[in-house]
């Protein structure tokens, strides 16, 4: 489950609280998203991912992480570094390979779109689904958004709204989305008019 | 259309988006990556649309670290090739305490300095540019294989003394620093400079 301090974290008004190991869970993604930009490569993201959150828990349980408001920044530095390090270790074994197996070298320049995928076939489907069932104008601006990777002031434009609308639509479009996904009290972003 | 919440990146501009399609300068990248991870709202905006950037088959997340990653390796490999002779003449003078060298960029020539630095490792000092911003500094082998890679946004850096332990590094390892204005366009680079330690000899 995906969410901000609202649901993952579950201190929102007390950010002095210690934080829960269910605190991580709401990182889990974003680390996911974070490692593939920073590595390029899906299966040393998932590890990354993995290993920022074990040594999240683990500092948790030994009492080094002691309060809620300074997770974020612990577990952010702890990804820098494990991407540093793993980069590190990537470029090494590539060069070992390219030894043995010159070929090899050519493999890599292929990578082209090595994230294979950032979430499960199941959870795509869901997505989908979930996708199916916004009305049509909602699904339309996400369409634009993501698919098409169109500028607000482009849909904007496309709809006869202000930028700021289409931005709005966005977001309760997504906040739609993330309720019929089970994401229970998503962050709300507030507007003015 | 104002936007209410405490975030920075949010209501008003398209930050999320632009992050995950790959369209933000690598330095704005990475501060919205250091924001988000403390923004719930932002968090979110990512989590969503990675999920549904996929879902319709785009890449979650464009990459944009390993496109630059491929233009500024082969260029590092290059020059150490072209400098290893001089690289090795330098670091074979075991009684410098400072070394240093420039080179044309094709803009701006930026001059980086190697001192000593704290418990064994090195300082490596340039002339800021008048448009830098950012600076990403390299070292590596003579066989152009990176040991190290960091990102400075002062005019100096500290390598640590550990990149000397590292395999390859025997005979010449070498920095070299790239400057970057705020559209990440590259403004100056350095000729890949010996790093030696001058405080130690």
């Amino acid at each position: 489950m995906e969410g901000g301090r609202h649901n993952s974290v579950g201190h929102a008004s007390d950010t002095s609280a210690a934080p829960r190991p269910a605190d991580l869970e709401g990182f889990r993604l974003p680390l996911r998203i974070f490692a593939a930009r920073r590595l390029g490569d899906w299966t040393a993201a998932e590890d990354v991912s993995q290993e920022t959150l074990r040594v999240g828990l683990e500092a948790m349980q030994k009492g080094r992480i002691k309060s809620v408001e300074v997770l974020p920044g612990f577990l952010f530095q702890t990804a820098v570094h494990l991407c540093m390090h793993r980069g590190r270790s990537a470029a090494r074994e590539k060069r070992a390979l390219e030894r043995f197996h010159p070929a090899s070298g050519e493999e890599s320049d292929s990578e082209a779109h090595p994230l294979e995928t950032l979430i499960s076939a199941e959870r795509q489907a869901q997505v989908r689904e979930a996708l199916a069932r916004l009305d049509p104008e909602e699904r339309q601006v996400l369409e634009w958004t993501y698919r098409e990777e169109l500028p607000s002031e482009a849909i904007g434009r496309k709809l006869g709204v202000a930028t700021g609308a289409v931005r709005m639509r966005r977001h309760r479009a997504i906040r739609r989305l993330a309720a019929l996904l089970g994401v229970t009290r998503p962050p709300v972003r507030e507007f003015k008019d | 259309m104002t936007r209410a919440s405490g975030c920075p990146s949010g209501g008003e501009r398209d930050t999320a988006l632009l992050y995950l399609a790959g369209r933000l300068s690598e330095r704005d990248a990475t501060a919205f990556e250091e924001h988000y991870f403390s923004c719930a709202q932002c968090r979110e905006d990512v989590t969503r649309g990675g999920e549904l950037r996929e879902a319709m088959g785009r890449p979650p997340v464009a990459m944009t670290t390993a496109r630059s990653r491929r233009t500024w390796l082969p260029l590092a490999a290059a020059a150490a090739i072209a400098i290893l002779g001089i690289g090795t003449w330098r670091l074979t003078r075991r009684g410098s305490e400072e070394t240093s060298s420039t080179l044309r960029a094709g803009h701006e020539i930026l001059k980086v300095t190697v001192t000593a630095g704290p418990q064994g490792g090195f300082e490596a000092a340039w002339r800021a540019p008048s448009h830098a911003a950012t600076y990403a500094v390299e070292v590596f082998g003579a066989d152009g294989a990176t040991l190290w890679k960091g990102e400075a946004r002062e005019a100096h850096v500290t390598i640590g003394p550990e990149i000397l332990s590292k395999p390859g590094t025997g005979t010449a390892p070498l920095v070299q620093v790239e400057a970057f204005d705020a559209m990440h366009q590259s403004v100056a680079r350095s000729a890949p400079t010996p790093l030696v330690e001058g405080g130690h000899r």
